[in-house]
């Protein structure tokens, strides 16, 4: 019942993500929130949970663009995977680490779909799609990974600084 | 080395899960999607979607019109409430003005185009950064094909790269995988026109020798075999002419701001 919920929960969030979050875009590019889910996952349930989750909810954007299968589906599950891996070497996941690992992993989450589009689809110049796609994500995605750390924290959902154990 | 994979399943996992990705996706550039997982989710997100951008729309009515007011109301006295309300009629007949104005240019713009399919509302675009697309509220069985154009009373959108029974995917202008064929109305200069992924376009293929100014309009020019002759699509931004090289570089502005688009027209071939 709890996955069934929560995969309507996942198609809820592709869906609003290509309408209700195209209203705070700001020069094309709008905070991406299915991202930041991938990265949750993996964080508090851990690597293969992220992997899978990551997997899934990569999938299921690359199939709501419908042009090519593949390269959310990989970065969206290397983000579940490596948030997870991540948190297990660190010492103490304090809010400044997990947000400093949300953006490096955003980064490397633009830099995987590069290079799936750029060997599947159209070869595009990596400094003009770093400055003008890459990068401007990454401080928008943790932008708000900080917003909805404060929810977190406001409406006190659940503990997050606990350490996730596999 | 069997203790190095046992110690490292997980990563291998990883690994074999991007392998297999990468597999499939040089599959679909050979073959297309045999499995049918692009039609399962869009039957899926299309609903959501058209429900999601009726309430939006209608949140962002209330807000713009009463909330404004109500906050207002119960900030000033009696006479401020009037002229608020007298402002928000104005902007209300302003609005209405501008929509009549909008509908009129898209029925002369109905009127002119011999292959008029339909007036659509778009419901959805692109969830990630990548690709510069829009999702549309009708499709196969309203008589949309692949391929036909969407304008606007502006100029060019772009054109529908896949259709399902009740929705269609437009890929705009704008993305860095499209590419159509266009004439500079003042020089007739005819190249190539592209997506950047910095969400504009670019004029390829013209001659370093051509006099292109910043200001000139572009057409499409048919050329493609996909876009009709002859409709707007923008104006030139910037022109760069390199000392070396065969070809300007000439960015363009489409006309049509394809950040804000709400209604498009499907058109075919003349």
């Amino acid at each position: 019942m709890k996955v069934i919920a929560f995969l309507l929960f996942i198609f809820l969030l592709v869906a609003l993500q290509g309408t209700l979050l195209e209203n705070l875009s700001f020069k094309g590019i709008k905070p991406d929130l299915l991202f930041i889910l991938s990265y949750g996952i993996g964080l508090y349930k851990g690597e293969m949970n992220g992997l899978f989750w990551g997997g899934f909810i990569g999938l299921m954007m690359d199939s709501s663009t419908g042009i090519l299968l593949g390269p959310n589906l990989t970065s969206k599950a290397t983000v579940g995977f490596l948030s997870g891996y991540l948190k297990g070497k660190v010492f103490r996941m304090t809010v400044t680490v997990s947000l400093i690992f949300l953006f490096i992993l955003s980064l490397l989450d633009g830099i995987l779909n590069f290079i799936s589009i750029n060997v599947f689809l159209s070869a595009l110049p990596f400094l003009n799609v770093f400055l003008s796609i890459i990068l401007p994500q990454a401080l928008y995605n943790t932008l708000f990974g900080v917003i909805i750390w404060a929810l977190f924290e406001r409406f006190k959902i659940k503990d997050v600084r606990e350490p996730a154990r596999e | 080395m069997y203790r190095y994979l046992v110690e490292h399943k997980r990563l291998l996992v990883l690994f074999l899960i991007i392998f297999l990705a990468f597999l499939w996706m040089t599959h679909q550039v050979k073959r297309g999607d045999k499995f049918g997982v692009k039609r399962l989710s869009d039957n899926l997100l299309s609903p959501p979607q058209k429900v999601i951008t009726v309430l939006t729309n209608r949140v962002k009515g209330f807000l713009d019109h009463y909330l404004y007011l109500v906050g207002k109301a119960k900030e000033n006295k009696s006479l401020i409430e009037e002229i608020e309300k007298l402002k928000s009629e104005v902007k209300r007949y302003q609005d209405v003005l501008e929509e009549n104005k909008r509908l009129k240019t898209i029925l002369s713009l109905k009127e002119s185009q011999s292959a008029y399919i339909a007036t659509v509302r778009v419901i959805g675009r692109d969830p990630g950064n990548w690709f510069r697309t829009i999702v549309i509220d009708k499709g196969e069985k309203d008589g949309l094909k692949k391929d036909m154009t969407a304008i606007s009373h502006s100029g060019i959108v772009g054109r529908i790269y896949k259709v399902m029974p009740r929705t269609a995917k437009i890929l705009l202008i704008t993305d860095h995988g499209s590419s159509l064929a266009a004439r500079v109305l003042r020089t007739r200069d005819e190249g190539i026109l592209e997506g950047t992924e910095g969400g504009l376009c670019r004029l390829k293929y013209i001659r370093q020798s051509s006099e292109i100014k910043v200001g000139d309009v572009l057409l499409s020019s048919g050329l493609d075999g996909v876009f009709p002759n002859g409709l707007i699509i923008g104006t030139v931004s910037k022109v760069e002419r390199k000392k070396s090289g065969f070809f300007q570089e000439i960015d363009v502005i489409p006309s049509t701001d394809i950040t804000k688009l709400e209604e498009v027209i499907i058109v075919g071939q003349k």
